[in-house]
């Protein structure tokens, strides 16, 4: 469909209509949409241009989480950059069923998210997941094993993985050690094991703020069984502004041997109209990206939000 | 009863009345209050339904402690007073139609933060439902009058309006949580719309989490279900 050179305003055109559509079946079955558009630029760049973006999405077919639940959440986003001079899009869908009572839960997971980029072949992950959850009233355990494939992309691939999460709830804080695994085989015949212990906690103190912070280790085993350790971590800080505005940092970086990456980004969201569940507001945005091989990027953001 | 304990009980309710009635008395003798000596009789009339109905008048004291650190105007006063005793009276209603047998301090402190409440701007019928819960959920007044009011909060900051800051208060004084922790529910809350969740689902999950035995661990493992974050 695309070689990176659809025309801006085809993308706008089906964003609108999708955005629109969206709109119009929302009292009937869907509850949280939200269509969103915003301008992004680095000023970092040599010749900085920006980026026009309209995203939507939203929750549909949601029904209660008695016995047997089912949801689809679907989202989009399109976007014309004009330093690469060429439209991007993005979406995903995840249709999710679970089954249980108030003490063990199962979750059927299948999705399958996709995009279209300047100078990247087009992309597509269908992924299928179960989800076992057991509760206690202060804990909780998760076991989620999956597997997934990428088609297109940088790295077509095929893999499996697996998650298994404690939850314990200490004071204002939820805590939650972690083990990931998982086994990648790419195109290219390379294959990979990695396995990844993790802690996270979660800070939910008597105001309206909150912090998540993860730590982890993540050792990757490439096929002659050679390994390389990475320090993972990660920070988001969430408080609120007044009665309803809302600021977030979310910070998460990689050390290896060699080099690290970090993401960093930091948003205000002003809300101009608060009506029940529709909310306007305005997101203004700072960002930070290092990516393993050094290349940095910044973009400055602003734009408007509406959620119903 | 002997009559000689009769004769003491009968006594000391006069003494301890005969307290509570002089209290605002009191606070006109002292210097803070010479400002407003003019509004005196209007006051203690204003106070006067309340203080006969059995609400302690060392709380019109503290209105009225207030109302001269902000230098409010004399004559504002007995109306200020006025609206304080109709508040005073309906929460005071409400605790006894629903039971609660307060006594003491624990009184004292459930009338103040409940005329508190409604001076914010909850709905009486909010606390009388707060209290009905408790009583079925073998609370106190205090995890009750909590419960509104981080609801009360939640709802200021999320737009999910009284029917949906009812259910929430209701949902708390329900489950296992202390209520001194409640308040950790807020920033649950802002952590589910900073994700992109909107008031009324976050009381559907706070509320089925809460009702079928969880805490905020459950609240949580949702939101980041629904969330993915």
């Amino acid at each position: 469909m695309n070689d990176g050179t659809m025309l801006p305003t085809a993308v706008f055109r089906r964003a609108f209509v999708a955005a629109l559509a969206a709109f119009a079946l929302s009292d009937v079955f869907a509850d949280d949409l939200y269509v969103s558009t915003r301008v992004l630029a680095d000023p970092t760049a040599d010749q900085p241009a920006p980026a026009a973006e309209l995203s939507a999405g939203g929750v549909f077919c949601n029904s209660p989480e008695a016995m047997l639940g089912v949801r689809l959440e679907l989202e989009g986003t399109g976007g014309y950059d004009m330093a690469a001079n060429g439209a991007y899009t993005s979406g995903g869908a995840e249709l999710d069923a679970s089954f249980g009572g108030d003490t063990a839960r199962f979750v059927m997971l299948a999705g399958i998210s996709g995009g279209i980029q300047p100078d990247v072949p087009a992309w597509t992950t269908p992924g299928l997941r179960a989800r076992f959850i057991v509760d206690g009233p202060n804990s909780s355990i998760m076991i989620q094993p999956g597997v997934f494939v990428q088609y297109g992309g940088d790295e077509p691939r095929f893999g499996v993985d697996g998650l298994a999460r404690l939850s314990v709830a200490a004071g204002d804080f939820i805590l939650k050690p972690e083990c990931e695994v998982s086994w990648t085989e790419y195109d290219s015949g390379t294959r990979e094991f990695v396995l990844m212990p993790k802690v996270a906690a979660s800070w939910y103190p008597g105001f309206p703020m909150t912090v998540s912070m993860d730590s982890g280790w993540k050792r990757t085993f490439d096929e002659d069984g050679a390994a390389t350790d990475t320090l993972l971590g990660g920070f988001w800080a969430i408080t609120s502004i007044g009665s309803v505005s809302l600021a977030s940092v979310d910070v998460s970086f990689e050390i290896g041997a060699d080099t690290w990456a970090a993401d960093a980004e930091a948003e205000l969201a002003f809300v101009v109209l608060a009506d029940g569940d529709v909310v306007l507001s305005l997101p203004v945005g700072f960002a930070y990206s290092r990516l393993i091989d050094g290349t940095s990027m910044v973009s400055l953001s602003a734009g408007v939000k509406l959620e119903f | 009863m002997t009559r000689a304990a009769l004769v003491i009980a009968i006594l000391s309710l006069m003494v301890s009345g005969g307290r509570a009635d002089d209290a605002i008395g009191e606070w006109f003798a002292t210097d803070p209050a010479l400002q407003y000596a003019g509004v005196r009789a209007a006051v203690a009339e204003a106070a006067a339904p309340a203080v006969a109905a059995g609400v302690p008048s060392v709380l019109f004291v503290e209105r009225l402690r207030e109302a001269a650190a902000k230098r409010i105007k004399p004559d504002l006063l007995p109306a200020a007073i006025a609206a304080e005793a109709a508040r005073l009276l309906s929460v005071n209603a409400a605790a006894r139609e629903s039971g609660f047998i307060l006594d003491g301090p624990v009184r004292l402190a459930a009338l103040r933060r409940a005329s508190l409440l409604l001076r914010a701007g909850t709905g009486i019928a909010s606390i009388k439902g707060a209290y009905r819960a408790a009583q079925l959920a073998n609370r106190g007044a205090e995890a009750a009058l909590e419960a509104v009011a981080v609801a009360a909060d939640i709802r200021a900051r999320t737009g999910i309006g009284v029917e949906g800051a009812d259910l929430l208060a209701s949902s708390l004084i329900r489950s296992s949580i202390d209520w001194p922790k409640y308040r950790s529910l807020e920033a649950i809350f802002v952590k589910g719309r900073a994700s992109g969740l909107s008031g009324s689902t976050l009381v559907e999950i706070a509320c089925g989490a809460l009702d079928s035995g969880g805490t905020f661990v459950r609240i949580e493992q949702e939101i980041e279900r629904r969330t993915g974050k």
